[in-house]
């Protein structure tokens, strides 16, 4: 055991539980526990949507990619860019507004109250994709913990596993939402820290960036080259493999709850998008230089790395003094606790609100609610861990059957809830039946992307994403819509001229706005004879 | 160590052009309002503390 950098990850632990500590004074209810009352701040909201966001696949997975692909893993970067960019123009103002009037608390809570469906079908069918892919979710994030920690403080993959979830439920648990996003933000201010430092020190060490390409290019001349080397369709195949996770964003609950927590629409326009795609950049970029040039080092022998994703951590331990290795290496568990923390909360919303509270209709107090969805936090996490301490845990395959899974159960009812007014309860029903069907089939047959054919590579929820959308168009397009369901779109999302933009001229124009309407109602419903 | 290698122009154009398209339209979209003078009608209703919670802080009171 190497005490400094046990220290170091000592000080971090202290951070979370204050934390911890701090936000249960805020949880007293259901609505605080899974979404901090709908009043967190645009700063905290942002950064904690990208630090749900980004897992143990941004410090571990992705410069592993880079380490062995070389230039072309950057199309993953490009498609992360792109899905968080959907998601922020999208997605995140219209789904406040809608979660604000509907005051929806979970993703199945605003599916429910925006179409409409009283036979619950839709809370259940949620309910199911939520149970059954967020909990390979947190198990995956349990096992990249138990390799980080075995391999930063040598103890069995196991022990590694069990402190993860040790630390994650138990600040879950004490603090809920409020815990969740503030120990978010702390996490993705580690992370960047960590992506934006490591990638300067191995260049410096690289004796320059071009040489550092030289040794890389020396060694194998394909990973120069924006597509792997492959030419023609080949190399369209090999970018859109790569990039195609952006469609799964529009569909994670724990990355979209973020967005219905904000404290006001407009504050996710300005300053949100900026907070959320800069750091984006800077993290994306530092993740592929970081495994990119990391193998120049290798090359020269500076370093040696038995498994590729433990490039960063092995960067950290051979550039910093140990004391500062034990904060940096808590980055990459931060990644991994900051992903799974939110997960594990969705799961029990799920269970608890959904379930418990909604379909079963069990009655009970606030303070009940909120003890419930904390014993749920508790259930669910065994069940994690317990996948997760299976022989041989596959992380990667058991993230990508995740993502893809809530992709697409989620992305094509959410996106066309808050774009297409004509969207029907059938739709959304049958489309997310079509949804959790194929995927189970198909990832369990084939597995998680095609393995021949032209679109071998291309990940499956790539493809099943546009089935999906297709299907839930032509069953709402069949059906009908009560007006109104109708009625409540088009006025939700009716804009008014900003004068000025200043807090008055807006307030002026709203009221205008509101006197305009009742006048065009008199005029219309001719009630002055 | 062998000759000196750098990046093509395309490997230069697929690190850099996505981030600048990327952070273009995050300056499209984060003006967008200005850019129009327009913007979604927030009301009290959508920007509402959450109503339990009221409820509860008065329960409280009381």
């Amino acid at each position: 055991m190497n005490w400094g950098l046990f220290i170091g990850f000592l000080l971090y632990l202290i951070i979370l539980a204050f934390i911890g500590w701090w936000s249960n004074k805020f949880t007293k209810n259901e609505s605080q526990y899974y979404i901090g009352g709908r009043h967190v701040h645009i700063v905290a909201a942002s950064l904690s949507d990208k630090a749900s966001d980004f897992s143990g696949w941004l410090m571990l997975g992705y410069p592993g990619s880079a380490f062995k692909a070389g230039l072309g893993a950057i199309w993953a970067a490009i498609g992360c860019l792109g899905g968080t960019l959907l998601n922020w123009t999208m997605m995140a103002v219209r789904l406040r507004i809608y979660a604000g009037k509907l005051k929806s608390i979970t993703i199945p809570d605003f599916l429910e109250a925006r179409v409409k469906d009283h036979t619950k079908i839709i809370r259940f069918l949620s309910g199911l994709f939520i149970l059954i892919f967020m909990t390979a979710y947190v198990s995956a994030q349990f096992a990249a913990g138990g390799k980080t920690f075995a391999a930063a403080f040598d103890v069995s993959y196991e022990w590694g596993a069990a402190i993860t979830f040790i630390i994650l439920v138990a600040y879950v648990i004490v603090g809920g939402f409020f815990a969740v996003v503030w120990t978010d933000v702390f996490q993705a201010l580690l992370m960047v820290t960590v992506l934006i430092v490591v990638p300067f020190l191995v260049v410096a060490e690289a004796g320059g960036f071009d040489n550092a390409l030289t040794l890389i290019g020396n060694a194998d001349p394909t990973k120069l080259d924006p597509f792997g080397g492959a030419v023609g369709l080949a190399a369209l195949v090999f970018a859109i493999g790569y990039a195609s996770w952006i469609v799964g964003y529009i569909g994670q609950p724990h990355i979209q709850t973020r967005f219905m927590a904000a404290r006001d629409p407009r504050e996710l326009r300005r300053p949100g998008i900026f907070i959320s795609i800069i750091w984006t950049i800077l993290v994306l970029w530092g993740a592929f230089f970081g495994g990119f040039l990391g193998f120049a080092l290798v090359q020269n022998g500076s370093i040696s790395v038995s498994d590729p994703e433990q490039i960063i951590p092995t960067l950290i331990v051979h550039f910093t003094p140990p004391l500062v290795a034990g904060i940096l290496i808590s980055g990459i568990i931060s990644a991994v606790m900051s992903t799974a923390d939110s997960q594990l909360l969705v799961a029990a919303s799920a269970v608890g609100r959904d379930y418990i509270h909604k379909i079963f209709n069990y009655e009970t107090t606030q303070k009940q609610m909120v003890n419930i969805g904390r014993l749920v936090v508790f259930i669910l996490g065994i069940i994690a861990l317990w996948f997760a301490l299976r022989p041989n845990p596959l992380v990667y395959g058991m993230v990508a059957t995740a993502w893809g899974g809530l992709g697409v159960g989620f992305g094509p009812p959410l996106i066309l809830s808050l774009w297409w007014k004509r969207i029907t309860k059938e739709g959304i029903i049958v489309g997310m039946i079509y949804g959790l069907i194929s995927e189970i089939y198909l990832e369990t047959t084939i597995g998680w992307s095609f393995t021949s054919g032209p679109l071998a590579g291309v990940p499956i929820f790539f493809v099943n994403f546009f089935i999906t959308l297709f299907v839930i168009i032509i069953v709402s397009l069949l059906t009908k819509p009560p007006e109104e369901v109708l009625k409540t779109h088009r006025e939700l999302f009716k804009k008014v001229p900003l004068e000025g933009g200043t807090k008055e001229a807006v307030t002026e124009a709203r009221a205008k706005s509101q006197v305009e309407h009742v006048a065009e109602h008199i005029v219309l419903n001719a009630l002055i004879p | 160590m062998g000759d000196a290698m750098g990046l093509s122009t395309a490997g230069w154009i697929e690190i850099i052009v996505p981030v600048i398209i990327g952070l273009l339209i995050m300056l499209l979209y984060g003006y967008w309002d200005k850019i129009t003078h327009k913007e979604y009608y927030i009301d009290d209703d959508i920007l509402a503390y959450d109503e339990e919670l009221v409820k509860a802080v008065k329960e409280g009171e009381k």
